[in-house]
């Protein structure tokens, strides 16, 4: 086996992975994001990950949105048609959730 | 603890720029005052050091103490009382060892055998590669956190120059040497000796200055690009100190080492196939000693260390080709460097100090290594004029493996001061000896 450039997850965890000590040793209120897939254990702890500073959730659900839009333009879709694209509120009211609807 | 005052010494601290004939006070294993004449406080152990030297501890941040694995070789314990007998104040262990020294756990079982000895300090250094098999990095970050000054897989050279690229990065992170035993080892391969007309003569097949230098070159390059700190030990060939040279030059982040061997004798030395003189590297040339010797004092090479390798004596008396590498050298090191480069005229006492004492602490960011005020008192007071005849019995050490055997040799640790605490005097040496022999844990 060749050399990788950590020598372990454990290790990685232990000196650069956020846990809720180091957490703690930050010197104001904070916001925990993380793009996902998470390690859980590896560069984040559960409890961070899970814990009151957390916005995951929030950043998730918003990058499915973000992506979603930003593809829609690649696309070449108009911002301006966006609303109609959506089915002019008719079929559905919630955000579009496939690539049809846009 | 006892306050103890040195008195009348030459005290002599390159990291202040001190050397005057004075006193010097340690108090709660601090050192509390220095320079001049200084009144003795109640109950104090006043210890008479006119006519000798008074410096920072020396520091020798290579040594092989064998525990764990081969403990009827050395101990951490034995290796440590060799060590202040010799005026080291603090060595660093290297990890091979069986088992190697690549995780925390065995860090932590050589930092707690050293404070049981309570000698000399001892510093672990951790291994590169898991088991030092040159090939999966080692956990640096936990061996750092438990203890470890330096990262090495010293016995066995790094062969993979991709390791090596990544072992020095990596220990960028926690801000520790790397050290590399240099040594292609397709060329080194089966050599015994140095490849030259003695080798010839002696029908030992050799091992050439090119096997060190290649990777010399090759370490130096790789600290180029990845700004870590490599460090080269033993280094033996005159070609290895143009190289090194030539990296500082450039400012890369490059020092090196040379053992009291390799500045004292040549390959001659091998004479009639003598095991005590076979060590990696192997003794090298007239040439190269001049060169080495000229770099010690210019400043090429930053430190003196020892490579103390001690071998049972029945393991060295056998084919010269089959005899284990190494000598032993805590407690001949002073001695040596006193008598082949101070009395030579190639270095002043200030440089050796400061070859072995300061250049250590400093660029393994070690405690000692200075006799400021308020710093650990780790003290060597040693006689320069000493003169005293190797006998390998008398030594500390468990090995018996030196060439100086028999060899009159100047300058002697008189008292060695760790932690504020007197763990050496050379009127206490006969005593010191026989109960090293009766002790066993």
């Amino acid at each position: 086996m060749t050399a990788g450039y950590i020598p372990s997850s454990r290790e990685y965890n232990r000196v650069f992975g956020v846990s809720r000590e180091r957490l703690e040793r930050a010197p104001r209120d904070i916001l925990i994001m993380h793009p996902g897939p998470m390690n859980r254990g590896v560069e984040i702890d559960s409890d961070v990950a899970d814990g009151p500073h957390s916005v995951i959730l929030d950043q998730v659900t918003n990058g499915v949105a973000v992506r979603m839009a930003v593809l829609y333009l690649l696309a070449g879709g108009k911002p301006e048609l966006a609303e109609a694209a959506k089915g002019g509120g008719q079929r559905r009211s919630g955000p579009p959730d496939t690539p049809e609807a846009a | 603890m006892k306050t103890i005052l040195l008195t009348g010494g030459r005290v002599l601290d390159p990291s202040q720029r001190l050397d005057e004939i004075g006193d010097v006070l340690v108090s709660g294993g601090v050192i509390e005052a220095v320079g001049g004449r200084i009144e003795p406080p109640d109950h104090c152990e006043i210890v008479d050091c006119s006519d000798f030297i008074v410096s920072p501890g020396f520091i020798d941040v290579h040594c092989h103490l064998r525990e764990p694995g081969r403990e009827d070789v050395e101990t951490i314990a034995s290796g440590a009382r060799a060590a202040a007998a010799g005026g080291f104040t603090a060595v660093c262990a290297m990890p091979n060892t069986d088992p190697v020294t690549d995780n925390q756990a065995a860090v932590g079982f050589i930092i707690r055998q050293a404070s049981r000895a309570a000698a000399a300090r001892v510093h672990p250094i951790g291994a590169i590669s898991v088991g030092q098999r040159g090939e999966m990095l080692a956990e640096f970050g936990e061996m750092v956190g438990a203890g470890a000054v330096a990262m090495s897989d010293d016995g066995r050279p790094v062969v993979s120059a991709q390791l090596m690229r990544t072992a020095l990065e990596y220990a960028r992170t926690f801000g520790v040497p790397v050290i590399d035993h240099c040594e292609e080892p397709t060329l080194a391969h089966g050599g015994a000796m140095n490849e030259g007309i003695v080798s010839a003569r002696l029908g030992l097949k050799g091992i050439p200055a090119e096997a060190e230098e290649i990777m010399v070159i090759r370490d130096i390059l790789l600290a180029r690009r990845t700004g870590g700190h490599v460090h080269l030990a033993h280094m033996s060939t005159r070609g290895s100190v143009e190289l090194i040279r030539w990296g500082k030059e450039r400012g890369i982040n490059v020092t090196a080492e040379v053992c009291p061997h390799h500045i004292s004798l040549t390959e001659e030395r091998v004479g009639a196939y003598d095991t005590n003189a076979k060590m990696t590297p192997p003794l090298r040339t007239a040439s190269d000693v001049e060169a080495l010797r000229e770099a010690v004092s210019d400043g090429t090479i930053d430190l003196i260390a020892t490579d103390h390798a001690p071998h049972h004596y029945d393991e060295k008396e056998r084919e010269f080709a089959d005899a284990p590498n190494g000598i032993i050298g805590l407690e001949t090191a002073l001695a040596v460097c006193v008598t082949y480069l101070v009395e030579s005229g190639a270095l002043d006492f200030p440089t050796l100090v400061e070859r072995m004492s300061c250049a250590p602490a400093r660029l393994f960011n070690l405690p000692g290594g200075t006799l400021r005020r308020g710093g650990e008192a780790d003290i060597t007071v040693f006689d320069p004029a000493h003169r005293w005849t190797v006998d390998p019995a008398k030594m500390l050490s468990k090995g018996r493996n030196t060439p100086y055997a028999g060899m009159t040799l100047s300058g002697r640790a008189m008292c060695t001061v760790v932690g504020g605490r007197i763990v050496h005097r050379y009127e206490n040496h006969a005593a010191a000896l026989t109960s090293a022999g009766t002790t066993v844990r």
